[in-house]
């Protein structure tokens, strides 16, 4: 299964925290990494994913784990476009990114502000709010995960909302329990949000 | 529309630079369990979620 994991999923898989309350979200994001490493899933990125996560690793690990960190995770990656640091695949994926470019452009203009339905209110994660936004870096990782038909596995909310809206195979990490994790984590899509 | 001379280009341009990239030899779940032990009580306690939310709406890259 092609899976897109966002920057925060990746940033708990690629760190072991101090304290317990994210430790369990932790111990998801490395059952879901693993199971990339063990080529069960195969890790999609858009460009952007690698360099946020990057610029985070480095303001919370000393140097040379953030770069070791970051060595890991384009070794597993199997595709992070458009731009990567293999010149080959730059001359490729050249041919297609206008598609990229303009699909981004047309979700940034529809979906950055979305007004939620109140008849979604049992799905996991929901607050009061009428609204939901997000922001530029979020319609690339969404946008991605679209073209390419990838399961995309957020920890933030409104992104996991807006996608799901938006029809994409989607999940948010906090609202996966254990055993959906391990369903993900052996290539098995698994229908979420149940009410 | 694309010409022959083109394509044979391009072909000629990925065949000269599939030399120039060799495959990266994939991490095994040791390497990697070994780097997470290593970040143990290494790394600064903050929740990715938020702080990246943050980052995104308050501060774009682009």
């Amino acid at each position: 299964m092609r899976l897109v994991l966002d920057s925060d999923v990746l940033v708990h898989a690629l760190r072991r925290p101090k304290s317990k309350e994210l430790h369990t979200l932790h111990e998801k994001a490395v059952r879901l990494f693993e199971s990339c490493i063990e080529r069960y899933n195969e890790l999609f990125l858009p460009t952007v994913i690698p360099i946020e996560v990057g610029t985070v690793l480095s303001k919370i690990l000393p140097e040379d784990l953030a770069i070791e960190g970051i060595e890991k995770l384009l070794r597993i990656t199997k595709e992070v476009y458009p731009y990567t640091d293999d010149a080959t695949l730059n001359s490729v994926y050249s041919i297609s990114s206008h598609i990229y470019f303009e699909r981004l452009l047309d979700n940034s203009l529809k979906l950055s502000r979305i007004t939620k339905e109140g008849t979604d209110s049992w799905v996991p994660g929901w607050q009061a709010k009428r609204e939901v936004m997000i922001g530029g870096m979020d319609i690339f990782v969404l946008t991605y995960a679209e073209l390419k038909a990838a399961v995309l596995i957020t920890n933030d909310w409104a992104l996991w909302y807006v996608a799901w809206k938006r029809g994409l195979s989607c999940y948010w990490l906090s609202g996966l329990k254990d055993e959906q994790v391990s369903e993900l984590a052996s290539a098995h899509k698994i229908e979420y949000p149940v009410q | 529309m694309i010409s022959e001379k083109v394509v044979k280009a391009v072909e000629e341009q990925i065949r000269m630079f599939q030399g120039l990239a060799p495959e990266e030899p994939q991490v095994t779940l040791k390497e990697y369990r070994d780097y997470l032990k290593s970040t143990e009580g290494r790394s600064v306690e903050l929740d990715p979620s938020e702080y990246i939310r943050k980052q995104r709406l308050r501060s774009e890259f682009y």
